[in-house]
């Protein structure tokens, strides 16, 4: 294939993702330095960087800012976690190995408003919910989940969904690990533990980064789980930047504030990419 | 059958400079291989007359037609791989056809040649059989007979046997030697095995960082090699080579009578083979040399014995089978200044021709 | 206790397969009770101690039916999830396959690049994104949400393509190449057979993640063109308290990619590397 047929190829993918991403992005820039609510119609005048000025002080910002960090951060550590430890424990052939395998991965094909819902209502409600419902049977006092642990219920959730996307690939790549090696450690006397640490841990290396980097897109964003739940609340215990910028916008149709909003959410966002491709992209392009 | 025909080479890699001017001539039915160390731009040669490699400068021509800005696909040529190159997800029959349904031919002409092909292979009671389904040995057969059923005008092989076991590779390159018999094909073959290339080859060119060193007939390669390059690479053992002495230059003043006629007193290294250096095991006789034995290899039918010389240079000698040599003892040897080589600083060979030996070669 | 090697590796393996039980029917239990709950009454579904025996009815669906057009969002989210998949591979075959097999310098940078688009939150551009469709009448557009779906998961697709193309050796195409084949033949014969699974696989995360889209459908479709995640959404507030209701929709909108799922489950588990196994 000669290299203008590869560019030919390449083309549409590369100039419509380029669209979808400068197009939006400009308007996104002109929007957040003009006044411009849905509201109070007329010419969009320049407010330079008053919009900015507006959603930094916004006393949401800094609790939406943190709990973006904290939702990505604890979801990403329990995921990676509990998927390597289901993908170990159903790792090695037993009764009825298949069956396990797709109830651990049927949370990945629930849609998050459902998700939502379901823990919403039928788990986390403090009156009919199952978890208050084993609360008293053991003599305990039911929590009200959503209004005392709003952001605990939202990483609940969301780890609940993504875990099996973890299990996924990690199951995936222990399949094809060398059995040969893992028996020429046990002859060399290793315990399970330095089989794991040294010869399993190492090969799900690449695996680890693909999940982190897949999931970090994923939950940078997280929105459907808590526009269905908590709405953001009580107070701004459970706003994420994604869910206070849509606030902005639809809820009070402030499109310079939203707009400004966006961009810091960007900027956010490409502060973590930045750091996330130089430890974990590169690494996952070597192999080519 | 064809001719091939190479003029001017050149092959940069983006900041690599991988073939470097090479001229060739391939004649009509020939058995060439193509010979040198690792990384010296066989298989970068090779993948410029297949079309795989986009030529620098130069031209290719095959039966005099001008094939550089040709496609692979379009070049008539058939190439043999060394990972084999199977397509996984077909049989053994339909990997052997699928050159000729992409070329229309018909179905029943088409089994007719697989089956052929097959035959001559002995690959008819696999053909059903996937890829991963078969040997080492017999899927390098399936990569051969991919190219048979195409009677393309060359074949191309690179190093197809540096996969295999030792005793299947022997085997394997008896059968290919048998099939060019067979086919009298103009064949062009990569290895970096000397032993294959004395063995299969009518022409075998050496070469050397992405130039070609020397072409010739594999006796005449051996007996006669341009350079030192060359006289390192073909020949087990090793060529030695020692450096030029008074005592030494004394010993061809013997033989000659004070003559010079292989113009090795002027040179400064003589390339010795191990066949022409004679070991004598008393102490008594003029050998004219003395070394001390560094080690001992019995192979069972002869024995390797390896001399320093001059503290330093080691020189390869052959010895019997039970030959009482043990390493550490003193030795004396002599030289058979006929048939060794001198060589210049540069490594250029300044001796004549060897020409008694070659009578064998000519054919 | 004195047991042989065998009979402590059989009780290991019961142990870990009884624990492996327990954890899965932990992990489904969420699913199970919201499709319990479908066939209850709204009574039976608060009911405290929970019912885990009851006679199941099917007056919820047909609730949930009667009120809002079930089929026409369900529709929606077929032709959307669908669409964008067929697209996005439509666009992306093409391209990951001639960089695996052509790359040049900037292949990876663009790559990586493709990807860090994927980084843009989607709450950046939803304002410019939302005017956009409204000026340009495709507001509650099935069609604009098949464009935008294609675009979130293009980058995904085409990572996810390269590496299964790169995974082809270079020599079979070589091989191919010498055998006669134009790159049309070489794509039929060679590259789509062998990266049949690998597409398949790219294809059905593709529509899981369609299908499950919620931020894009919730804000930017209504009656027309709404999937069934912004159905459900609509159900959060004003149904709130019926439950067995909101179960039995939510039944009927993960039914489908959830045995979907199921089906191709062997599918995503042999082909969800993401190029991460050797
Ligand atoms: N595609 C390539 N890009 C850059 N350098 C290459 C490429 N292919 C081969 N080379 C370089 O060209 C030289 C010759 O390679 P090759 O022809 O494969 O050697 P060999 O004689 O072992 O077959 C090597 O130094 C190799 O590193
Ligand atoms: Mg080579």
């Amino acid at each position: 294939m000669n290299s203008r047929i590869a560019k030919l190829l390449q083309a549409p993918s590369i100039i419509l993702l380029f669209l979808w991403m400068i197009v939006p992005l400009g308007m996104t820039l002109y929007f957040s330095v003009v006044r411009y609510n849905l509201l109070s119609p007329g010419p969009l005048e320049f407010d330079g960087f008053s919009n900015y000025a507006f959603f930094i002080t916004d006393s949401a910002f800094l609790p939406a800012l943190i709990n973006t960090l904290i939702l990505v951060g604890s979801i990403l550590i329990i995921t990676v976690v509990m998927g390597l430890a289901l993908a170990l424990l159903i790792n090695r052939p037993f009764f009825g190995r298949g069956i396990v395998r797709v109830m651990m991965i049927s949370p990945f094909f629930i849609m998050p408003t459902v998700n939502a819902l379901i823990w919403k209502n039928m788990l986390m409600n403090p009156v009919y919910g199952i978890f208050s419902v084993i609360a008293i049977a053991f003599g305990a006092e039911p929590i009200d989940w959503l209004s005392e642990m709003p952001l605990l219920s939202i990483i609940i959730m969301v780890s609940w969904q993504w875990t099996p996307f973890a299990l996924l690939i990690f199951i995936t790549s222990l399949q094809s690990q060398d059995t040969e090696q893992q028996e020429a450690a046990q002859l060399d006397g290793a315990s399970s533990w330095a089989i794991f640490k040294y010869l399993t841990l190492p090969h799900l290396a690449r695996p680890i980064a693909v999940v982190i980097m897949i999931q970090t897109i994923f939950h940078l964003s997280i929105f459907a789980e808590i526009f269905v739940t908590t709405g953001g609340g009580p107070g701004y215990d459970s706003t994420n930047l994604a869910f206070l910028i849509f606030s902005q916008a639809l809820l009070q149709f402030d499109v310079g504030v939203a707009s400004a909003g966006g961009v810091i959410a960007i900027i956010l966002a490409n502060i973590v990419a930045f750091f996330l491709i130089r430890a974990v992209g590169k690494n996952l392009m070597v192999q080519s | 059958m064809s001719s091939l025909e190479i003029k001017k080479l050149h092959k940069n890699f983006s900041n690599y400079h991988a073939i470097r001017g090479v001229d060739l001539q391939i004649e009509k039915g020939e058995f060439t291989v193509f010979v040198g160390p690792s990384g010296c731009g066989k298989s970068t040669l090779l993948r410029l007359i297949a079309g795989l490699e986009v030529v620098t400068s130069g031209s290719i021509l095959l039966n005099d037609q001008d094939i550089t800005d040709t496609s692979a696909a379009e070049r008539d040529l058939a190439m043999v791989f060394q990972s084999y190159a199977l397509y996984p997800h077909m049989s053994v029959a339909e990997n052997m056809s699928f050159a000729l349904k992409i070329a229309k031919v018909d179905p029943k002409i088409i089994a007719e040649k697989v089956a052929d092909a097959a035959e001559i292979l002995q690959l008819t009671s696999l053909l059903d059989r996937k890829p991963k389904a078969l040997s080492g040995g017999q899927r390098q057969r399936v990569a051969i007979g991919r190219a048979i059923v195409r009677q393309p005008s060359v074949f191309l092989f690179d190093e197809p046997l540096s996969n295999l076991d030792a005793s299947l590779r022997v085997q394997m390159r008896q059968e290919l030697s048998g099939l060019h018999k067979r086919l009298k094909s103009t064949m062009i073959y990569v290895t970096h095995d000397q032993v294959e290339a004395m063995t299969l080859a009518d022409k075998v060119v050496i070469l050397n960082a992405g130039n070609v060193e020397q072409v010739g007939t594999p006796l005449n390669v051996y007996y006669n090699p341009a350079s030192r390059f060359v006289a390192e690479f073909i020949g087990t053992p090793k060529m030695s080579f020692i450096p030029m002495s008074d005592d030494i230059k004394k010993l061809i003043a013997n033989e000659y009578d004070g003559a010079d006629p292989r113009k090795l007193t002027s040179s400064t290294w003589l390339g010795v083979r191990p066949e022409s250096v004679t070991l004598s095991s008393q102490l008594l006789t003029k050998a004219g040399l003395t070394g001390k034995v560094s080690l001992v290899e019995r192979l069972g039918a002869e024995t390797l014995v390896y001399i320093d010389y001059l503290g330093e240079h080691k020189i390869t000698a052959r010895a019997d089978s039970l030959a009482s040599i043990e390493a550490g003892a003193d030795i004396q040897f002599s030289i058979d200044f006929q048939n060794v080589h001198g060589f210049d600083d540069d490594g250029l060979r300044l001796s004549p021709d060897v020409t008694d030996n070659l009578i064998v070669g000519n054919v | 206790m004195n047991l042989t090697l065998s009979q402590r590796k059989k009780v290991s393996t019961w142990s870990l397969g009884l624990l492996s039980w327990i954890v899965a029917l932990v992990i489904f239990f969420p699913i199970l009770w919201m499709v319990m709950t479908s066939f209850k009454t709204e009574l039976q579904a608060i009911s405290t101690p929970p019912l885990f025996m009851w006679e199941p009815t099917l007056e919820n669906f047909s609730v949930v039916q009667e009120r809002s057009d079930y089929f026409k969002y369900a529709m929606n989210s077929v032709i959307t999830s669908f669409g964008a998949t067929f697209l996005a591979l439509l666009i992306a075959v093409p391209a990951a396959y001639s960089m695996a097999f052509s790359p040049s310098k900037r292949t990876k940078d663009i790559l990586l690049w493709m990807l860090s688009t994927k980084m843009l939150p989607a709450v950046g551009v939803l304002m410019p994104i939302y005017l956009l469709a409204q000026s340009t009448g495709l507001l509650d557009n099935v069609f604009s949400l098949i464009i935008i779906f294609t675009m979130i998961n293009l980058p995904i697709i085409m990572w996810m393509l390269f590496t299964y193309f790169k995974e082809i050796p270079k020599d079979i195409l070589e091989a191919c190449r010498m055998d006669g084949a134009s790159t049309f033949a070489e794509l039929r014969y060679i590259v789509m057979p062998l990266s049949w699974g690998g597409i398949a696989s790219t294809g059905l995360l593709s529509i899981v993640l369609c299908w499950n889209e919620a931020f894009w459908s919730i804000n930017l479709t209504a009656a027309d063109a709404g999937t069934l995640t912004a159905l459900i959404a609509s159900y959060s507030s004003p149904e709130g308290l019926f439950w067995a209701k909101l179960s039995a929709a939510s039944t009927l909108a993960c039914a489908p990619i959830v045995v979907f799922g199921w089906f191709c489950q062997k599918q995503l588990v042999q082909g969800l590397t993401f190029g991460a196994v050797k």
